[in-house]
């Protein structure tokens, strides 16, 4: 069955031109999680997608789509026994006492990244 | 109020965006700890979705269609066969392709009315709009409305087929080829074909619209 929300029926559906594949790295990756481990034999795809359908269907899903797929996949690991709820929550305390270190990306703080030298001949 | 207040309710799920990183951070490390993932196996998954696999694969099987009728025929009988047959692996799932065709009296439109099932293999991954609670409850109540907002008006003779992907079948919409297009070849052609048009919210290009890319020659974009 279609969503039943009726603000649903009202809202436009917006286009995006040249919208990115995923938005932002971590959609990629619970993305490609989800795939490689249906892959892989740790459940089949339409136990993902029936997951899947049920996030999206609650009152309170989330407008982003993959924060449902995360949901969902989050879920169905706890329910295979192969994760369960603690253990993210574990090491999600341990990754924000120790942030993974930011992506190397150094610049000498004192120089510019570029010069583009005037094409007008120097004043002084 | 109470309408509005649920509207409100609605967003109450999302964490920000620097949570959620870590969160999923945190999922696939530990999922490479217990050995049930390779980080590198993943990469190549993104690879493939980003890159390699997209709408100009469909395009190319719907040019294809075009220009060869023992191929078209193939196609409607078998897409999944037809589609291999061009030596595109089927989607991931391993699913089965229908091709539907447009005719001047018969428009079909792809919806997944439950969640985003959608025919990766040929147009790689959907589009958020595909996604969104008002496109899969509008595509089936009010499609000429969709339509129109996409800037496709259909006459009022024309019928409209929406058509709900599912677990065990994709669809691939087969648009009607442009006039004007008689002496284009293969290639050009699939430069009319968009990701759109085979979702079924829009039409093919024309050519006319297609070389606006390239202003000059007169001959259509054909990069894809």
């Amino acid at each position: 069955m279609p969503s039943e929300r009726p603000e649903d029926r009202k809202i436009p559906v917006r286009p995006e031109e040249d919208e990115p594949v995923f938005r932002t790295p971590w959609e990629a990756r619970v993305f490609s999680i989800a795939v490689h481990l249906s892959r892989h034999g740790l459940f089949t795809w339409e136990e993902f997608r029936q997951r899947l359908i049920a996030e999206i269907a609650r009152p309170d899903a989330s407008e982003d789509y993959y924060q449902n797929w995360l949901r969902a996949l989050e879920g169905l690991l706890d329910d295979k026994g192969t994760l369960i709820a603690e253990e993210i929550d574990r090491e999600l305390a341990e990754l924000k006492a120790n942030p993974p270190a930011p992506q190397r990306h150094s610049h000498q703080p004192d120089k510019p990244l570029r010069v583009f030298p005037s094409s007008r001949s120097e004043r002084n | 109020m109470a309408a509005n207040h649920q509207a409100h309710e609605h967003h109450r799920h999302d964490e920000p965006e620097s949570d959620i990183t870590l969160r999923v951070k945190a999922l696939e490390s530990i999922l490479v700890s217990k050995g049930l993932v390779d980080p590198q196996a993943l990469d190549m998954l993104i690879d493939t979705y980003e890159h390699r696999v997209g709408p100009h694969i469909g395009a190319k099987v719907v040019a294809r269609a075009w220009s060869d009728p023992a191929y078209k025929r193939r196609l409607l009988e078998d897409g999944t066969a037809a589609v291999n047959e061009l030596g595109f692996p089927p989607g991931p799932e391993g699913i089965n392709l229908i091709v539907l065709e447009n005719t001047p009296k018969v428009h079909n439109v792809v919806v997944c009315t439950l969640c985003s099932c959608y025919p990766w293999g040929t147009l790689g991954l959907p589009p958020v709009w595909y996604k969104s609670p008002a496109y899969r409850a509008r595509a089936v109540g009010d499609p000429r409305g969709v339509l129109r907002e996409f800037g496709t008006e259909l006459d009022d003779d024309v019928e409209i087929r929406v058509w709900d992907s599912s677990a065990e079948v994709r669809y691939l919409v087969l648009p009607e080829r442009p006039p004007g297009t008689e002496r284009m070849t293969e290639e050009e052609l699939a430069g009319l074909v968009t990701r759109d048009s085979m979702i079924g919210v829009a039409k093919a290009k024309s050519p006319k619209a297609g070389a606006r890319k390239r202003p000059g020659n007169g001959r259509a974009e054909h990069r894809v």
